[in-house]
């Protein structure tokens, strides 16, 4: 079973890099991000006021990497990140129910209701 | 400077943050802010957004190897990330509230702190006359371990679980607060407080990181600080940077490696709490 996290582990973090790279492949390639920022400058990196642009909802990042837009790929490779600890607690709480451990599958199905909490955040 | 390399120095940049921070056993996120918002004058919210993902991406390729590893607490660990996730959540809502300047400064304390035990031996080995408490008792948290370096198996109580909690849910805040990993501040919660044996500490911190990152990252991702142009670069740097830094650590003397970063650790807390008083140097 150890092992068997262990290698979903590396595969999480494994494509979560090849998205992230191909992401900023695609950003240079085609010079946009996929949302309309053309031309792309340095301001964008700096500048707090481009928020608004940056704060999508997995809905729509999804819906964004089948048509390549680069920022997509890039923001699905950071879920796909955050997404690896949330699945070692999901995994965790498998093993705890497998072990009878009753006390403890609740306490990790707490954690893992406060991770969801956060990831689905709204406002 | 473009774009592209402002972006390729950013990941430059950021792969010395992971290597010095793999060396220094503190991690990348306390390096990365000081180094975007310092060293590239990018905004701190982006600055943390970043660093927490990175956070992410080191603990959990750093677990790849260790989820064998039968000195993490499994059951502490858990029941601990109940204050962990919770102050981490508090943490990243603060910090959408205050000004940026308390951000600088309580990001500055709080690398100051973490500095300590690089200079300080904390924490016992093994633990002699822990009397484990009604808590600790009433979650099992005692457990065992095969300690390759001494030769024996270790058994282990754990004590004064309230404070243990209280102290990691200030770590949580941390984490949600600044964008770091606070293993030194979990670390100081199970070794000290609850005083478990240091290499189930430590082990077990490792754990916590990734998950206690992961509860805050969500809201930062939600609340678009989550800047793919420099978030991108960011975790991929990190997570070479750390790569290396592990395999070399590997090779050195631990002791004297840790001691010859505290200097250049104390200088970026001073700099960045001067930052949130205004003064830019």
């Amino acid at each position: 079973m150890a092992t068997v996290i262990s290698f979903l582990l590396a595969i999480g973090v494994g494509l979560s890099a090849l998205l992230l790279i191909a992401g900023v492949v695609l950003l240079l390639i085609t010079g946009t991000t996929g949302y309309g920022h053309e031309p792309l400058t340095p301001p964008l990196l700096l500048s707090p006021e481009n928020t608004g642009v940056f704060s999508q909802s997995i809905g729509d990042v999804l819906r964004g990497i089948l048509t390549h837009k680069p920022f997509a790929v890039i923001e699905v490779g950071v879920l796909l990140l955050i997404a690896t600890p949330v699945f070692r607690v999901a995994a965790s709480i498998v093993l705890f129910l497998m072990e009878r451990d009753f006390l403890y599958t609740l306490i990790t199905l707490w954690v893992l209701i406060f991770l969801l909490i956060s990831l689905f955040w709204i406002g | 400077m473009n774009l592209e390399e402002l972006m390729a120095t950013i990941f430059a940049g950021s792969v010395v943050a992971g290597l010095v921070g793999a060396l220094a056993g503190l991690g990348g996120g306390v390096l990365i802010v000081p180094l975007l918002t310092i060293g590239f004058g990018i905004d701190i919210h982006y600055a943390i957004g970043a660093s927490i993902v990175s956070v992410i991406g080191t603990s959990s390729g750093a677990a790849v190897a260790y989820v064998r590893d039968q000195m993490t607490n499994l059951r502490a660990g858990m029941f601990l990330e109940l204050a962990t996730t919770t102050g981490a959540i508090v943490g990243a809502l603060v910090a959408g509230l205050v000004h940026h300047a308390v951000l600088f400064i309580v990001f500055g304390l709080v690398l100051a702190i973490s500095v300590a035990p690089l200079i300080m031996r904390l924490g016992e080995e093994l633990p002699k006359g822990v009397k484990e408490g009604a808590l600790s008792q009433r979650l099992r948290l005692g457990s065992s371990y095969y300690d390759v370096v001494l030769g024996q198996t270790v058994n282990y109580k754990v004590t004064r679980v309230p404070l243990g909690f209280g102290m990691m849910w200030i770590a949580g805040l941390f984490s949600g607060l600044l964008g770091i990993g606070s293993g030194t501040f979990k670390v100081l919660a199970m070794d000290t407080a609850m005083r478990m044996p240091m290499k189930v500490s430590t082990t077990t911190s490792n754990f916590m990181i990734g998950v206690t990152a992961a509860a805050s990252a969500g809201i930062y991702f939600n609340r678009g600080e989550v800047n793919p142009l420099i978030a991108a670069p960011v975790a991929l740097g990190v997570l070479l940077g750390a790569a290396i830094g592990t395999r070399l650590l590997v090779r050195m003397h631990n002791v004297t490696v840790r001691k010859l970063f505290v200097p250049l650790l104390l200088i970026i807390a001073l700099e960045m709490i001067l930052r949130g008083f205004g003064v830019h140097t």
